[in-house]
């Protein structure tokens, strides 16, 4: 295993203004295998196991009818990836869920990441 | 599951995401609050504090500054080096860690936000709390801060 990802597919309704209240995929957990994990090693054992994780994600989203919509709190390290190299809306801090950036991606932004 | 991403899709990402981490959700960070009665816990909080009070000054930063550096709110930043019941989040501690250049894991300790497994670490904050506390006289600046807090808390209402 070289990561492990957590979703749910209900319960966690988008806040996104012109896709508020609407159903996603919303990631629970989402991390990679410490010797996957640029922050613990050197030299990771394997890369790209965020991407295809997110990826998958976005799929079942795409598969339950929700249009590529995806939701997850990142942690402070991984920020520029959800904002960067996924292209999701950072929609600020969450006081629920310690302090953590809340990130969401619409259908837009899921038909981009996937090009 | 079949995958509507292929091998060409991922070489194309490769290089951007190179050196990223990826963690997210809340699950992730081995979080427990320090409750009323751990004193070891409550002296490392105050440690914390006391650390993120000493590594402003020596800089020379304002409270503000140290806020608009770590991308935190200054009440925030307030509580922190002033309240020792405050437990920052993850978030805030990671923000602080980076911007005064501390050691992240050891800042999640002291902060109240992982188990502290390492006993030297709970013996190094209580001497840290004790001696940093300052015998000084105060500076002309926070004398000023004083003089003007107190002035405006004797004016009448």
């Amino acid at each position: 295993m070289q990561g492990l990802m957590l979703v749910s597919t209900a319960g966690h309704p988008c806040r996104i203004t012109e896709q508020r209240g609407k159903e996603q995929v919303y990631i629970d957990f989402v991390a990679t295998a410490p010797w996957n994990s640029p922050g613990l090693v050197d030299v990771p054992r394997y890369g790209l196991v965020g991407r295809v994780l997110i990826a998958t994600a976005v799929q079942l989203s795409l598969e339950e009818g929700f249009r590529g919509r995806i939701g997850l709190h990142s942690l402070p390290q991984a920020e520029t990836f959800y904002a960067t190299n996924c292209g999701m809306t950072d929609l600020g801090k969450d006081t629920k869920k310690e302090g953590l950036r809340y990130f969401e991606m619409t259908p837009a932004q899921a038909a981009a990441f996937l090009r | 599951m079949k995958f509507i991403f292929d091998k060409e899709w991922l070489q194309k990402h490769a290089d951007r995401d190179d050196n990223l981490e990826i963690a997210a959700g809340s699950f992730s960070l081995d979080q427990l609050s320090v409750t009323e009665g751990d004193a070891s816990d409550r002296t490392a909080v105050l440690a914390f504090g006391r650390l993120i009070n000493l590594c402003r000054r020596k800089r020379g930063w304002t409270i503000e500054n140290l806020a608009s550096s770590a991308r935190i709110d200054v009440s925030e930043a307030i509580r922190i080096e002033h309240d020792a019941s405050y437990v920052p989040g993850p978030r805030t501690v990671y923000q602080l860690s980076t911007a005064l250049g501390l050691p992240r894991e050891r800042m999640l300790q002291l902060s109240g936000n992982m188990i502290v497994h390492d006993r030297g670490l709970g013996e190094q904050a209580v001497k840290f709390a004790a001696r940093s506390e300052s015998v000084e006289k105060l500076s002309r600046e926070e004398h000023r801060a004083l003089e003007e807090f107190v002035k405006y808390l004797n004016e009448p209402r």
